[in-house]
């Protein structure tokens, strides 16, 4: 039985040469990994987010409401024969003001309402993935040229809507 | 027969052993529900404003109410309160504004006019605003509180239950504040989370 004993300088010199290879694989990783930056298309983001779906059928069904007003009144001027009658005139322009009117104003409040809760979770969204920066392309040019592999588009989507629904 | 004996012991060891871990004094029942680790505590953020969601099942309820009398011994009012609740299911929803305190006089005086009308909805309205969804069964609340801290404390707490929910699926808690303008606050549960949960038992006498 040939038993190889190391004697103690020796022992040294491998844990030496051991803690340098660690360091040096370490600073290469450092060195090597990747940016902790990331990008995603938020027309994408916020089309897909189940609020904002959710959001607009709620809407729908008051829109479709003051339009079935707006149809009826012009069906009773077409049952006239189109004949002129200033008070039917004015119901109509009206219902179609209030239409107009409230599709905007709900679109400006699906907007907001969607961004208040976008915004805490993009913030988490990031630190929870480690990442220092999260760009955002809205096709307008902010982000002309970004790999595949940095597109978390997709992942956020589902975080973002199983935050919504769960709320975990 | 032997083998088969000694494998009866280790299987009822490891019952036992089970067992006791899920049976818990009651101050770390409270603990352990409140962890929101554990998952049954959940945030939401709309806004300025914060609601912080809690299930909590009638073994909680009793508990909190009767903790001091637990750990004395004493667990005669927590077994007859637990039997009052049973198959309910509820829910603490802590309400809490994130934004500074106002800065101006003006500012102050527009938030406490606004404090009333704010009381008004969460004690009379929001009840009808809040459902649990299981599946396609949508159940309204059976009970509802709501507790007016008065400025107190920084958050307000909405107990709302509902009875005889049936939990063989997930559930979902859904909160369409009018108040603060937060649509649709939704908090789920799955049917694992809710399984694991009626497993925790308090340790009585």
């Amino acid at each position: 039985m040939n038993q190889v004993v190391l004697k103690w300088p020796k022992r040294l010199f491998i844990v030496f040469a051991l803690v340098t290879f660690l360091l040096c694989v370490g600073f290469c990783w450092l060195l090597l990994k990747p940016t902790p930056v990331a990008y995603i298309d938020i027309s994408k983001v916020v089309n897909a987010y189940q609020m904002k779906k959710d959001l607009e059928q709620q809407t729908a069904g008051d829109l479709n409401r003051i339009k079935a007003v707006t149809d009826s009144l012009k069906m009773l001027k077409k049952m006239a024969n189109n004949q002129p009658s200033p008070a039917l005139d004015t119901q109509i322009m009206y219902a179609q003001y209030a239409f107009k009117q409230y599709y905007e104003q709900s679109n400006r409040a699906i907007n907001e309402k969607i961004w208040e809760r976008l915004n805490p979770l993009l913030e988490t969204y990031g630190k929870e993935r480690g990442l220092q920066l999260l760009v955002g392309a809205n096709g307008a040019g902010t982000v002309l040229y970004g790999d595949k592999s940095i597109d978390l588009t997709e992942d956020l989507i589902k975080y973002l809507n199983n935050k919504y629904e769960k709320g975990n | 027969m032997k083998k088969v004996t000694k494998l009866l012991i280790t299987a009822c060891m490891l019952l036992c052993l089970c067992n006791s871990c899920n049976e818990m004094t009651p101050s770390s029942y409270m603990e352990y529900m409140e962890d929101e680790d554990n998952g049954y505590v959940k945030t939401i953020r709309a806004g300025k404003w914060e609601y912080s969601i809690q299930l909590a099942p009638p073994a909680y309820m009793a508990c909190r109410q009767f903790y001091k009398e637990l750990e004395q011994g004493i667990d005669t009012a927590y077994q007859k309160r637990l039997a009052d609740i049973n198959g309910y299911m509820f829910f603490l929803i802590q309400l809490k504004q994130m934004a500074n305190a106002p800065a101006s006089i003006n500012e102050r005086i527009a938030q406490n006019a606004m404090a009333e009308e704010e009381v008004m909805y969460y004690q009379q309205r929001a009840s009808q605003d809040i459902s649990l969804h299981e599946g396609g069964t949508i159940y309204n609340p059976a009970t509802y509180v709501y507790e007016d801290n008065y400025g107190l404390s920084p958050y307000n707490t909405i107990v709302v239950g509902f009875a005889n929910p049936c939990t063989t699926g997930d559930v979902q808690l859904v909160f369409n504040d009018r108040y603060t303008q937060s649509p649709l606050l939704k908090i789920g549960f799955s049917q694992s989370e809710l399984l694991s949960l009626s497993r925790k038992k308090v340790k009585t006498n």
